[in-house]
């Protein structure tokens, strides 16, 4: 048998150690969800002796008409997807711009858009309250759509003009020389090619639009309209606190960017590490 | 083929002179070589050709036409470039027809007459087992065959050929001299 290294065998506890911990507010969570309330209540989500398994939390959080998880996702899949998609598109066409060509003012915009990266949501809350409220677009899911869309704008160009100034400009220039306009070589060439970097962008921003609380809290009032994370909100009671519907809700909620997750994890490592680092 | 002039061909980059003052005239029909030390300015004039440069000073004509500022597109060049420039997303079969997809109105030719075209000239590179590949499954010498399978299908007026032998063996380097 071979011999495990001192060093290696502690790093390989203490490894194990922090995901125990990292992982048990979430073993917590699919306990207390998956048991009834009174029972959570008196015996507390780590005693599993006796316990008494059911899905009964999931059914009332998916369908309650008073906090309807259902409605929440249908919300959540028609503002996520759009955020999505509008903002990868705009931004992909402004990174090859800013990564290929020349043109006045161009460091300065580019300045503009670490800028605006770089600021936190909470200082744009009020005027585009305000903004929105003008457009006529404010408790609408579209207000929330161009909200998210336009915030995604800074950082997915940025993003993308990293990934396009490690692409080989002789590939583009091939395409040139073959014949291609500048249109077919963007779309062609250079989209195709940066599939990974887009499904990279696309799984991060769809996260992140996903489990946004704020902007859904200050720009969504009828609860017709809310979003999957304030429906979870609503479980809980002034007076009443049910924790195993909460918990239900919660895991409704993470499901779809978990899920995410596992179908697209290479593209979001990638993504997180940076395209230009080796790997 | 067509007849290539340059006139008094300058190129600066900064403080550096790539190109100074190279004028030649190729022949319809010439192989026509560049050779010199690394860094003394072959691959800029075949760019200055191809027109993925523009030259400071100089003409260059194709045919006794002056195309010094036309764009790559319209002046009927290939090139085969040092590194390969192949695309990576698409298949050596797709790679090798894309200069004919692309100007497939233009040059009338049917999807048929591509594939023929394309099988033609993978043949004479003996790649014909590797079409449905991509770039990446290929080893260098592979790939360097591939980007001249696609300088090849176009029939241009002109090739340009950035070190297109230097990764090929030496019995194939000698097929494709000839």
């Amino acid at each position: 048998m071979a011999r495990v290294r001192p060093a290696v065998l502690l790093s390989t506890v203490i490894a194990w150690g922090l995901a125990v911990v990292w992982a048990l507010p979430f073993i917590g969570l699919v306990m207390v969800s998956l048991r009834p309330y009174s029972e959570v209540l008196i015996k507390g989500w780590w005693s599993i002796g006796g316990a008494h398994f059911t899905l009964e939390n999931f059914k009332d959080a998916w369908s309650n008409p008073m906090y309807s998880v259902e409605r929440g996702y249908i919300n959540s899949l028609i503002v996520t997807i759009p955020s999505t998609i509008a903002p990868i598109l705009i931004a992909a066409l402004a990174a090859y711009a800013f990564s290929r060509f020349s043109f006045p003012l161009k460091n300065y915009l580019f300045i503009t858009l670490l800028v605006i990266m770089s600021m936190p949501q909470q200082m744009s809350v009020i005027p585009l309250f305000f903004m929105l409220k003008e457009l006529h677009l404010l408790d609408r899911l579209a207000g929330l759509i161009l909200v998210h869309s336009s915030w995604g704008l800074a950082w997915i160009t940025f993003f993308l003009k990293n990934f396009f100034d490690s692409l080989p400009r002789e590939m583009e220039e091939a395409a040139r020389v073959d014949g291609a306009g500048e249109l077919q070589i963007f779309l062609r060439i250079v989209l195709p090619a940066s599939l990974p970097a887009l499904a990279s962008v696309a799984a991060i921003q769809f996260t992140w639009v996903w489990s946004d609380f704020f902007y859904a809290l200050m720009f969504l009032i009828s609860p017709e309209n809310y979003v999957v994370t304030l429906q979870v909100g609503t479980m809980k009671g002034q007076y009443h606190l049910d924790w195993g519907l909460l918990s239900a809700g919660s895991i409704f909620a993470m499901l779809v960017p978990l899920l995410l997750y596992a179908g697209l994890q290479k593209y979001y490592v990638r993504g997180m590490i940076g395209w230009t680092a080796k790997g | 083929m067509a007849v290539v002039e340059l006139r008094n061909i300058v190129k600066r980059f900064g403080r550096v002179t790539a190109v100074d003052g190279v004028s030649l005239r190729i022949g319809d029909g010439e192989f026509y070589i560049l050779l010199g030390p690394s860094g003394c300015g072959k691959t800029t004039t075949l760019r200055i050709i191809a027109g993925l440069e523009y030259p400071d000073e100089g003409k260059v004509l194709i045919d006794g036409v002056d195309v010094t500022n036309t764009e790559p597109k319209d002046r009927d060049v290939a090139m085969v470039f040092q590194n390969y420039a192949l695309y990576p997303h698409m298949t050596v079969y797709d790679n090798i027809a894309f200069p004919l997809m692309i100007r497939r109105k233009k040059l009338g030719l049917t999807r048929s007459e591509i594939r023929e075209r394309v099988m033609e000239v993978a043949k004479m590179l003996r790649i014909e087992d590797l079409l449905s590949r991509k770039p990446g499954q290929l080893s260098g010498g592979q790939q360097q065959r591939v980007a001249l399978a696609r300088a090849l299908v176009r029939r241009p007026k002109v090739w340009l050929m950035d070190e297109p032998l230097s990764n090929l063996d030496a019995l194939l380097r000698g097929s494709r001299r000839s």
